[in-house]
């Protein structure tokens, strides 16, 4: 986490100093907190934060001051909501059709799972892809906007890297992160409830 | 040379209070009345107009404010242009100026001596004379103008009288105050830091002197409010003015700074006083911004009848270039702005 103090300072300074810090942040993304003294700064602070997708939220603190925190990136905003209020909810997902029987109703089922997972409010923490699931994330799925959707409310997808090796997909990922088994393996054993598809 | 900026926690017209502040108590004092009095601060006009006789008023106003720039003799030109201002856009032409002035103990005499220069400058500019003023110690250095002038009682131009069918123009570009957010952030270019510090010390006497000869509804200069709280108070109660936000004249890298988020927080003040006044439709963000922008020393922006609107147009290029039809004039609409 990055910690900016601009308290004192008038804009654009806040805004360039933590538009800077976010950017040092690259593709990893992670979590910036900026005090300022006013809240047109905190308003402008959020307006940049909305305008490049990322998430934002404030705090009043002591001696009039505000804390805006902006999450840049996936990933760290689950680890915080984890840890404190979010879902607890991770969803792995092994196959690209859903339930035994026919698979052309399968694949429209889990189409169908995957648009109203991203309609579930608060959203899962995880989402897991793995063997004939790492599809599902691929530039060939007709999911790919609902898990993008899924990012974009701040829920990780990962994907196993071992299977879109032995499928040769990993050039067409295109939403969320690469996982080996060992990121698997701790977001399941760090889940409060698993929904395993 | 010293630092004007370093004194300053905020300069220029991006200094001014707020409008929703300011309204909140202007609204508890007593309205003055007296026939003579043509235009009042009720009708939050941008400068007072007495009358004398049949043929002749007095437009009276005054502005001052903190340094935006660092250089001396330019600050002292940007406060007085805009000081000057507020008398072409009633269609005033000046008479005679006072100096305000307000410096620190501690600075060097010098740099003082380079605002009143740059100052006096613009009063010779403007054909008008440089008669006195008052200075008095201060924390920040503010420098501006008490100014008088002429101006015909037949011919006030009101900056909230636009009638429907009207075309409006605005003589200089807009994003002065974003490009000199850019500069504080010392993110700015150096093309884009003189185009804007041109503008900021181009007098509003060339355009205002081109306009003479045409029929002018309504007129204003903009401020320190932004394009878009000026275009609401033009349009009062009885009409509506449609802006074509593709059509603004700004600085042109103005947008992409806007585009970084270079902002300013006056320009956030405006936004949130004009909340529930503009309908935005689909007007990207960086144009949003630059019609928020706080304009230090800005352009005319008027009102004139459709018949003539090109004819006057064309006039007023051949001083302002940059000059352009940015909007219309409806009858009132369900909000007094739209952006199409």
């Amino acid at each position: 986490m990055t910690q900016i103090n601009a308290v004192g300072l008038i804009c654009p300074i806040p805004v360039i100093r933590t538009k800077k810090a976010l950017e040092g942040m690259g593709e990893a993304g992670g979590v910036v907190t900026v005090l300022v003294d006013n809240d047109i700064a905190r308003q402008n602070l959020q307006k940049m934060a909305t305008g490049l997708g990322y998430q934002s939220d404030y705090a009043q603190k002591e001696n009039g001051n505000i804390e805006v925190t902006i999450v840049a990136g996936g990933g760290c905003a689950v680890e915080q909501q984890a840890t404190e209020e979010g879902s607890g909810l991770v969803v792995a997902i092994g196959r690209d059709t859903m339930g035994e029987g026919s698979k052309e109703l399968g694949q429209i089922l889990i189409k169908g799972f995957i648009y109203a997972l991203q309609e579930l409010a608060p959203p899962p923490t995880h989402v897991l892809f793995f063997n004939s699931g790492s599809y599902l994330t691929s530039s060939d799925s007709n999911s790919l906007e609902d898990v993008r959707s899924l990012a974009a409310a701040g829920t990780v997808i990962l994907t196993c890297g071992t299977c879109t090796n032995y499928y040769g997909i990993t050039e067409k990922i295109g939403v969320g992160e690469i996982a080996n088994m060992y990121d698997i393996v701790t977001t399941m054993a760090g889940a409060k409830r698993l929904i395993n598809l | 040379m010293i630092s004007l900026l370093s004194n300053c926690t905020s300069g220029g017209c991006g200094a001014k209070i707020g409008p929703g502040e300011l309204s909140k108590v202007l609204f508890g004092l007593p309205a003055f009345a007296d026939p003579k009095l043509l235009v009042g601060f009720d009708a939050s006009d941008d400068a007072a107009v007495y009358q004398i006789d049949a043929d002749t008023a007095i437009v009276s106003t005054v502005d001052f404010f903190s340094p935006m720039v660092d250089d001396a003799r330019i600050f002292g030109r940007i406060a007085a242009a805009n000081a000057l201002s507020d008398v072409y856009a009633m269609g005033g032409a000046p008479l005679f100026a006072l100096n305000l002035v307000c410096y620190p103990e501690h600075m060097e005499l010098e740099a003082l001596g380079e605002i009143l220069s740059g100052g006096a400058e613009k009063i010779q500019e403007a054909g008008a004379v440089l008669c006195g003023g008052h200075s008095i110690y201060d924390k920040e250095p503010k420098y501006g103008l008490a100014v008088t002038g002429r101006i015909d009682p037949k011919r006030i131009w009101h900056n909230n009288t636009p009638a429907p069918g009207d075309q409006l123009i605005l003589t200089k570009p807009l994003g002065v105050g974003i490009v000199m957010a850019a500069l504080r952030g010392e993110m700015a270019d150096e093309q884009a830091v003189q185009a804007a510090l041109y503008s900021m010390q181009r007098l509003n006497k060339y355009a205002a002197e081109k306009m003479q000869s045409f029929p002018i509804s309504a007129c204003t200069d903009i401020t320190g409010f932004g394009l878009l709280a000026h275009a609401r108070e033009m349009a009062g109660e009885a009409t509506s003015l449609v802006l074509y936000p593709s059509e603004l004249p700004y600085i042109s890298q103005a947008c992409a700074y806007a585009g970084d988020y270079l902002l300013t927080a006056a320009a956030q003040r405006n936004r949130n006083y004009m909340q529930g006044f503009v309908e935005m439709g689909d007007t990207p963000f960086v144009l949003q911004e630059l019609m928020f922008d706080p304009q230090t020393s800005g352009g005319l922006f008027l009102s004139a009848p459709k018949f003539c609107a090109q004819e006057l147009l064309s006039a007023i290029q051949e001083v302002e270039p940059q000059a352009a039809i940015v909007g219309e004039v409806l009858l009132a609409q369900d909000l007094p702005i739209l952006l199409r």
